[in-house]
């Protein structure tokens, strides 16, 4: 498994994109699969950074496990399915409310098998991309 | 615009697309030549700097957005929603008055 933890800010998302699309390229993903799995989970970490502001604290953590063809991620976060005000500071409730639905229209468009997973430990959004290499 | 537009910048958009429409500027053109990449976030404040616009009957359209941007425009329905144009010159013709 590969994976890297960061604090929830939005400023160190970048950073999970890059790591996400360097270990897709690793294990011989396809280009605008990779393209599409940064839009995926970039919208999953924004998703969990608007929960810590609402008081969450949790470290977020990306993860990607090889198998079978395939690299399935995970985020740890919740579903931003309701609007939280917590980013009114920074954009106001009706651009929130937007970034909301079309957060879950790219995610739904992109990977349309991608869910998020109660475990024991919290929830976490996932996802699986064609990775030729990746046994 | 250049570089990537996500959660940790698109407040300084929308800050500055207010600013030009408080400052009497309603026709606004984004030029998204340099964006590699722009989440939810960005969208969402393209969509309110158009709204504001048009509160004062204008617009905001967008300049040669590069493919990444184009794919996330097209998968919510945006490019139905923005005027979108090759260049700056393009849109600035398409606007004045004949």
């Amino acid at each position: 498994m590969f994976s890297i933890s960061f604090p929830a800010e939005a400023v160190h998302v970048s950073t999970a994109r890059i790591f996400s699309a360097a270990v897709a390229r690793h294990f011989g993903a396809d280009a605008g699969d990779i393209e599409d799995l940064k839009i995926a989970l970039t919208e999953a970490c924004g998703s969990a950074i608007s929960h810590v502001r609402a008081g969450n604290s949790e470290p977020l953590r990306v993860a990607a496990t090889p198998g079978a063809g395939m690299l399935t991620y995970e985020v740890n976060g919740h579903r931003r399915t309701e609007l939280l005000n917590t980013l009114a500071s920074d954009l106001e409730q009706s651009t929130e409310e937007h970034m909301i639905a079309l957060s879950a229209e790219l995610i739904g468009a992109l990977f349309p098998d991608a869910e998020f997973i109660d475990k024991p430990e919290g929830t976490f959004f996932r996802l699986s991309v064609l990775a030729p290499d990746a046994t | 615009m250049d570089g990537e537009v996500d959660l940790s910048n698109a407040a300084g958009l929308r800050d500055h697309l207010i600013e030009q429409v408080q400052q009497g500027h309603y026709n606004l053109a984004v030029d998204l030549t340099g964006v590699e990449f722009m989440d939810s976030s960005g969208l969402a404040v393209l969509i309110s700097g158009l709204r504001r616009t048009k509160e004062h009957d204008g617009s905001l359209v967008l300049i040669s957005p590069t493919a990444s941007v184009k794919r996330v425009l097209t998968i919510t329905g945006l490019d139905r929603v923005f005027d979108i144009y090759d260049s700056v010159e393009k849109a600035a013709a398409s606007t004045s008055p004949a």
